[in-house]
């Protein structure tokens, strides 16, 4: 059965209960992988983004502020960190995993065909079977990282319309993603 | 899902409950413990009050923050100074401004009788002019009655638009029929572009920290002494019009880019031009700056047509913040990109890029001239020429797709 915490209770009760970020991993790795993917074409790659990603949210967790915006938009504020490094330096940084202590994954070919196959239609599908505004409001907020009042003037709406329809986009993708894991 | 997920999975419960039982475990300092621990913080401080003074000025075994610099100097035209006698002005009277970005403190003292503008001056080409904080200055010092007053300056005179305006200063040569003006922004008097040409003299101010000024030109030189944030010049052989470049010497006061930031970073010794956009004003404060990166902002506007705004991210400008970077903002057809930001050891290391949209810009590194943006999946690749450190251009392909940078 579903967990039914929200996000930003999963990462408050990490410290006494760290399954929950196992819990929190679940729900969001698919659109990460699938973030990652549709930016570098190369799973390996996308593969490393996402390890080192939900390593540095977690050795991050402290810095985690609710009150400062939703636990999704902070995952992939540290995807998008990850990935201009990536970019940058052209490779992938490991600080995290080091600092956790975490083993290196040892990647098959096998593996990456499935991670293309399975993160990139679970993201991609869930992101476009949002109803077009509350798609496009995602696009441009969490993955294109503009502000609410950009995406106000651009769209002719208020911040408020914009607003709503971001948290209801987060809300749906959250649901269908979660609905296709096994 | 596939094995690298579910082992994924397995590593970062792992390390979560490392972190768990790590945390547990660490040691909770007992009531007496922390109260001797007080006392013992209480004895460092007075000790390093002691060996400070007062002031709280640092001492030297401190690890030094990054030097602020006068700045590199900067080519401006002379402008001449507007008759300030002009009737009908539209300057409206307001108090309370604070120069962006720039530290003035000639108005610290009172207001005495003979500060307030001559009775002959009813124009200043600002949009709001402080009177309260009008003072002579340079008295006995200068020629020519000298007057400085803080001023709101728009892109356009006598706008009404009070939204875009950067708080800077007025400086009145002169009295009566003769007197002259000219008002600047805290980023040009920052950068020691605030200079104008009045009856055969140079006029200029400049920020706190900043001790005297040298002007030179095709075929000559002068220097002048700073007195009250302003300097008197007299000129021979170069007049309103003609270009001339201004080096301040001194150690400006408050916050500035350090000399490495200069160097890493060289669209920031570019004149100052233009008002900084909403949208960089947005972003810089979403960072948590509180403003004096006003001061310092300079656009670059590459050939392709994109402005590039390049503004220090300082951490005198920013609590929290310990170590300077360097931000930069695109802007094309009216729409803001991503703010990137970056540390002047790696932008000469490795350059940096973002993209937004169609557009993709960023920082070469050091020595590089020109910038080609390939994005994934498309054969097209997009050739940039470096300006002043910056590049930007638009780029066909998918907008989501990831853009790699090479340079040359």
């Amino acid at each position: 059965m579903a967990d039914e915490r929200t996000d930003e209770d999963l990462l408050a009760a990490v410290n006494g209960e760290p399954e929950a970020f196992g819990v929190f991993y679940r729900r969001h790795v698919a659109a990460i992988l699938g973030y990652f993917l549709r930016r570098t074409r190369e799973a390996e790659l996308a593969a490393d983004l996402t390890a080192e990603t939900f390593a540095a949210a977690l050795h991050g967790l402290r810095r985690f502020d609710p009150r400062r915006g939703p636990a999704v938009a902070w995952l992939y504020g540290i995807a998008r960190r990850q990935l201009t490094y990536a970019l940058r330096r052209g490779t992938v940084e490991n600080r995290a995993r080091r600092r956790l202590g975490m083993a290196p994954l040892a990647l098959t070919d096998e593996a990456l065909e499935r991670i293309v196959a399975t993160a990139g239609d679970v993201a991609t599908t869930a992101l476009e079977q949002l109803p077009a505004d509350q798609r496009d409001a995602v696009r441009a907020r969490i993955l294109d990282d503009r502000d609410y009042a950009d995406i106000a003037r651009t769209t002719r709406t208020s911040e408020a319309v914009v607003r709503k329809r971001v948290s209801r986009g987060l809300a749906g993708l959250r649901s269908r993603v979660e609905g296709e894991q096994p | 899902v596939t094995d690298f997920i579910a082992d994924l999975e397995t590593e970062l419960v792992a390390a979560a409950r490392r972190r768990a039982t790590a945390r547990r475990r660490l040691p909770r300092p007992r009531l007496t413990a922390l109260a001797a621990a007080a006392a013992v913080a209480l004895i460092a401080l007075a000790a390093v009050a002691a060996v400070r003074g007062i002031d709280g000025s640092r001492t030297g075994d401190e690890r030094p923050a990054a030097p602020p610099s006068a700045g590199p100097g900067v080519t401006v035209t002379l402008p001449a100074a507007l008759d300030a006698e002009r009737a009908g002005g539209c300057a409206q009277g307001g108090t309370g401004y604070a120069p962006s970005g720039v530290k003035l403190s000639f108005f610290d003292r009172p207001q005495r009788a003979g500060d307030p503008l001559p009775g002959g001056v009813t124009w200043l080409p600002a949009s709001m002019v402080d009177a309260p904080t009008v003072r002579q200055v340079g008295k006995g010092v200068f020629h020519r009655e000298v007057r400085l007053v803080i001023a709101a300056i728009t892109p356009r005179v006598c706008t009404s638009d009070t939204q875009v305006f950067q708080v800077g200063a007025c400086v009145v040569a002169g009295t009566g029929p003769r007197a002259a003006a000219r008002c600047f922004t805290g980023a040009q008097i920052a950068a020691g572009a605030a200079v104008t040409v009045a009856a055969g003299a140079a006029y200029g101010i400049v920020p706190d920290g900043i001790d005297s000024v040298e002007l030179s030109w095709d075929g000559g030189s002068a220097a002048a002494t700073v007195t009250d944030n302003a300097y008197e010049l007299p000129l021979d052989g170069v007049g309103a019009g003609d270009t001339v470049r201004v080096d301040l010497s001194g150690a400006v006061a408050g916050c500035a880019p350090s000399a490495a930031l200069y160097e890493a970073a060289p669209a920031l010794r570019r004149a100052p031009e233009g008002t900084p956009p909403r949208a960089l004003d947005s972003a810089m404060q979403r960072l948590g700056s509180r403003g004096d990166w006003l001061a310092y902002a300079r656009l670059v506007t590459t050939r392709a047509g994109v402005d590039v705004w390049v503004v220090p991210d300082m951490p005198c400008d920013r609590p929290g913040s310990d170590e300077e970077r360097v931000c930069l903002l695109a802007i094309s057809d009216g729409n803001a990109g991503s703010l990137l930001c970056d540390t002047p050891s790696d932008l000469r290391r490795s350059g940096a890029s973002v993209r937004s949209g169609q557009v993709v810009a960023g920082f070469a590194p050091a020595g590089a001239r020109w910038a080609e943006a390939r994005v994934a999946g498309s054969r097209d690749v997009t050739l940039m020429a470096v300006q002043d450190g910056v590049f930007a251009a638009r780029v066909a392909g998918d907008p989501g797709a990831a853009v790699s940078m090479r340079f040359s």
